[in-house]
């Protein structure tokens, strides 16, 4: 019998890194408006 | 401070050393004491890696600089997101499946002993002094605020933390940490509501918004390209990643976090928990500044913040000097004040964003009345550097309010908020320098055939003499402004070489051990002259290194192969 879990790391970890980077750009972008609004 | 308030200090004090003892039999043999058996989850390592980061002079001083220039300090940890994922791709499974007690035993392993001997080394002399200023810079400001005394503040915050360090190993680090952190994040969350609170009636969080906005406190994002500026887009983007990279990659106090997860995926997590969190919680701490800047907009803040500069230059020759200036402070303050209540006496701040022509002026005054404002105090400063005192009052400026305006209890609160923000760096550090002196140099090339208890025993008492050193750092630091600068201008020349090496090891194959050794010596020279001979910001200073150690490291392998270049 084969136990071999399929790997599944990589495509898992590769969208949370993508979830990181666009939250980070998310937060910049939120922060430059919130800026130019009380600026 | 009341006696509430000395309650609450004691209580977080006796709290944290008991909490961190009382996880001393989980810390029974090195790989328990040193890396917690690998076993703590995610949130708690992630807690324990933002809680090294955040020492008390970054909380103290970030409040202060955005009371000062507003909130464009967040722009540095733009660049930690990217960093925390290209470390989650790279070192954090490297180095957790090579089951390393620290990331420079890697370096023995890809390369040769002398290299990891040297990259060690360096940690241990820039960590050992810099821990001694981490405890030295709060207990200078503290000690001034609660009216002890150097030597009793640092030995209260340096000797606490050492004795849990020293018998809970890395477990009373990590869980001390996490409490830390819940301190931290009540004080302040606290402390903003109690300062919103204090506004005069009538001026609301939009208001509020509203004239530290056009004060240009708010400004957060600032794409312009340069250099010599340090807290732009730019700069936190591509300069501070690399700062990042080699601070949560390759400082050994970072790393001994990460390789406490359960897992590589646990591992993982806990550092992106901190990209997600930093930015957010950094903001936090520099809205609190800015409430302190509009809550001074209605009260008189002092000329300078520091009471004891106050009190040597009220003693000085530039005593008339400094009365002259208190006299035009005070009158500038007043016109600026009235600029912030409408023509009917109430405090009513929407004038700031009327564009009819006739409150037009009111806002160019303000600001007008403002730069004046600040150029006075400036003045202050020279006063205070001429008179031989310590300029700098941006991190008295936090402390100075919380212990006027706040009240009882709350005060208590912050006060071990910045207990807890100095401790958790200091412990780590701590941890992290016994971990590296016994597994890179006691077990490598002193004693190699010892026993587990006899390592352990080791261990504990190098956490003690690293703690005992630190300490005696920190109490002639404040003695020593030069030394200081020294210290930290070693790390950041240290920091950028190193991870040279690690990009070296890790990213390529040709690299040899004589190639990478000769590159680290000469990406640190590297800096000292870019520091020495340009006005770059120090923040590139990362960049120049890691890239000077990768380009001569390569060059010295490719010209002087050897046999253990195709690891």
């Amino acid at each position: 019998m084969n136990t071999e879990k399929p790997n599944t790391e990589y495509p898992y970890w590769n969208r949370v890194y993508l979830a990181v980077l666009v939250t980070t750009i998310v937060v910049i972008s939120a922060l430059w408006l919130f800026s130019k609004s009380f600026e | 401070m009341k006696t509430l308030d000395w309650i609450i200090v004691a209580a977080y004090l006796i709290y944290i050393v008991y909490d961190g003892l009382r996880l001393t039999k989980k810390s029974t043999e090195v790989e328990g004491y040193f890396l917690a058996n690998r076993s703590l989850p995610w949130w708690a390592v992630g807690l324990s890696v933002m809680a090294t980061q955040l020492s008390a002079i970054t909380l103290v001083g970030a409040t202060g600089q955005a009371y000062n220039d507003g909130m464009r300090f967040v722009q540095f940890y733009f660049g930690l997101p990217i960093a925390m994922v290209i470390l989650c791709v790279t070192v954090v499974p490297f180095f957790y499946r090579a089951k390393v007690y620290t990331a420079y035993e890697y370096l023995e392993r890809r390369f040769d002993a002398k290299t990891r001997a040297l990259a060690s080394l360096l940690f241990l002399i820039q960590r050992g002094m810099s821990c001694g200023v981490i405890i030295s810079a709060p207990s200078v400001i503290l000690s001034i605020v609660l009216g002890w005394n150097e030597t009793t503040t640092v030995l209260v915050m340096g000797l606490t933390t050492v004795i849990y360090t020293m018998f809970g190993g890395v477990q009373a680090v990590t869980w001390t940490d996490v409490k830390q952190m819940i301190v931290i994040f009540v004080g302040m969350g606290v402390c903003l509501f109690v300062i919103v609170g204090k506004f005069p009636a009538g001026v609301s969080m939009g208001d509020a918004l509203h004239l530290a906005g056009a004060a240009g406190k708010l400004k957060t994002v600032d794409f312009s390209f340069s250099l010599t500026e340090t807290y732009t887009f730019w700069s936190g983007i591509i300069a501070a990643l690399f700062l990042f990279l080699s601070y949560f990659g390759c400082d050994q106090s970072q790393v001994q976090r990460f390789l406490t997860s359960r897992s590589v995926d646990e591992g993982r997590t806990s550092l992106l928990m901190s990209a997600f969190v930093k930015i957010p919680m950094q903001f936090g701490i520099l809205f609190i500044g800015v409430m302190v800047f509009v809550f001074y907009q209605f009260v008189q803040p002092p000329m300078i913040f520091n009471k004891v500069e106050v009190e040597r230059l009220q003693k000085s020759e530039f005593k008339a000097d400094f009365e002259n200036l208190q006299t035009r402070y005070d009158s500038v303050f007043k016109t600026k004040e009235l600029l912030a209540a409408d023509i009917n006496g109430n405090v009513h701040l929407n004038f700031l964003d009327d564009v009819t022509p006739h409150m037009q002026p009111a806002r160019g005054l303000y600001i007008s009345d403002l730069q004046k404002f600040n150029s006075i105090r400036k003045e202050a400063a020279e006063l205070v550097k001429k008179n031989g005192g310590n300029s700098n009052d941006v991190n008295y400026i936090f402390p100075a309010f919380v212990t006027t305006y706040m009240p009882a209890g709350v005060v208590g609160l912050i006060i071990a908020a910045i207990f807890a923000a100095a401790m958790s760096s200091i412990s780590a550090e701590l941890s992290a320098l016994s971990t590296a002196t016994v597994i890179d140099f006691y077990r490598r090339h002193i004693n190699t055939t010892a026993t587990d208890a006899q390592y352990l025993r080791v261990a504990k008492l190098s956490t003690g003499l690293w703690g005992i050193f630190a300490c005696i750092v920190a109490l002639y630091a404040s003695r020593l402004g030069s030394l200081i600068e020294v210290v930290n201008k070693f790390g950041s020349f240290f920091y950028g070489s190193l991870l040279g090496v690690f990009v070296l090891a890790i990213g390529t194959k040709r690299a040899t051990g004589t190639g990478a050794f000769i590159g680290m010596i000469a990406g640190i020279a590297s800096v000292a002259i870019v520091s020495n001979t340009t006005k770059i910001s120090f923040l590139w200073y990362n960049l120049v290194g890691c890239a000077t150690v990768v380009i001569v490291g390569m060059l010295i392998s490719l010209l002087i192969p050897n046999k253990e270049a195709t690891t």
